[in-house]
């Protein structure tokens, strides 16, 4: 399929938004295994 | 002469592997007899059980159990408004956590599959399948802080003046959503990897433009594959119960039904677990007729 340019940008924003979905949850557990507070609180502190 | 010496065990061996090899059919039956067995004791056993336990009650005083053959558990659950409700809210759950995963898995699926230079789909379909491997309940908890009050949602949004959903029924939605994306984007990028190309150049050289191909020629042959993957969506959302109850605020579905009356009344915790199964299997059903469970 031949696509346009401004198609195949779509797709790749929509691909990169759809990815970002997938993974911030995952990273946040991430980050927050760093966090200094017991609790959880946002940002974590340092 | 001279003998070649064979051990007792290497002859019956043989002869073993060369009786089965004239009797395929008990070669066969062999073969699947131990898997069948567990298919159908620890499966179909467990849903048969679930099934008839369903037609017992619950003597109202005690909480006993009373085992005498009786269809009121099922009339409740049909009768009355809150269970009907609830089973109606829990499709409906389903339907919409399966309509979201669509939207987003296709445009993903499609960038993997045909847009993405060669060499990096694979590492993109890893990156589909990586979240698989992390822990069930560690996503469903990052939602839930994700989702909390002054969590990083509100922290996103506030700039905009929005604030996140918070707990209850659009969380759990989009949290069920989160979770089986995988399970949609996987069939939906191997149906479109499959596409071949010399159909969608027929197309162009016909004079349809790329929306008329997508529309004729790339959305009829990938269908199945996105029936497949709401078999997964569909069914596993109907039956959640831990992502709802860590992010669903009050909301019930079947499964926290379910869940809360298994120990206090468990002809209707089996009733209301026949309904999910029921449903599944209409829908199954349904979704035969597509071809979509050839595309599993």
């Amino acid at each position: 399929m031949r696509l346009s340019r401004p198609a195949r940008i779509a797709l790749r924003v929509a691909a990169a938004l759809g990815f970002t979905v997938i993974y911030v949850p995952l990273l946040l557990v991430l980050l927050n295994s760093f966090n200094a507070a017991r609790g959880f609180g946002w940002p974590p502190r340092a | 002469m001279t003998t070649t010496p064979t051990t007792t065990g290497g002859t019956l061996g043989r002869r073993l592997a060369g009786s089965l090899h004239r009797r395929p059919r008990l070669r066969l039956s062999l073969l699947l007899s131990a898997p069948l067995l567990w298919l159908v004791l620890a499966y179909l056993g467990s849903l048969a059980a679930l099934f008839l336990s369903a037609f017992w009650t619950t003597d109202p005083f005690t909480s006993n159990l009373v085992k005498v053959w009786s269809t009121d558990t099922f009339r409740t659950v049909l009768t009355t408004d809150v269970y009907r409700d609830v089973a109606l809210r829990s499709i409906g759950v389903a339907v919409a956590v399966t309509v979201i995963d669509v939207v987003i898995a296709f445009p993903i699926a499609f960038y993997t599959a045909r847009v993405a230079a060669p060499r990096y789909r694979h590492l993109l379909v890893v990156a589909v399948l990586t979240p698989l491997w992390a822990s069930y309940l560690v996503k469903a908890y990052a939602w839930r802080i994700m989702l909390s009050e002054d969590g990083p949602l509100d922290w996103a949004l506030r700039p905009l003046g929005l604030s996140g959903p918070g707990y209850g029924l659009p969380a759990a939605i989009m949290v069920l959503a989160y979770l089986w994306l995988p399970y949609m984007i996987l069939p939906i990028h191997a149906a479109l990897e499959q596409l071949p190309a010399g159909l969608l150049d027929a197309s162009a050289d016909l004079g349809a433009r790329t929306w008329r191909t997508f529309r004729s020629v790339v959305l009829p042959m990938v269908l199945p594959s996105v029936a497949a993957g709401s078999v997964f969506t569909f069914s596993l959302s109907l039956g959640d119960y831990i992502a709802v109850q860590i992010v669903g605020g009050k909301t019930q579905l079947i499964g926290n039904v379910v869940y809360s009356n298994i120990t206090l009344d468990l002809p209707l915790a089996a009733a209301l677990g026949t309904v999910p199964v029921a449903v599944i299997v209409v829908y199954l059903l349904a979704v035969r007729r597509t071809g979509a469970l050839r595309s599993l």
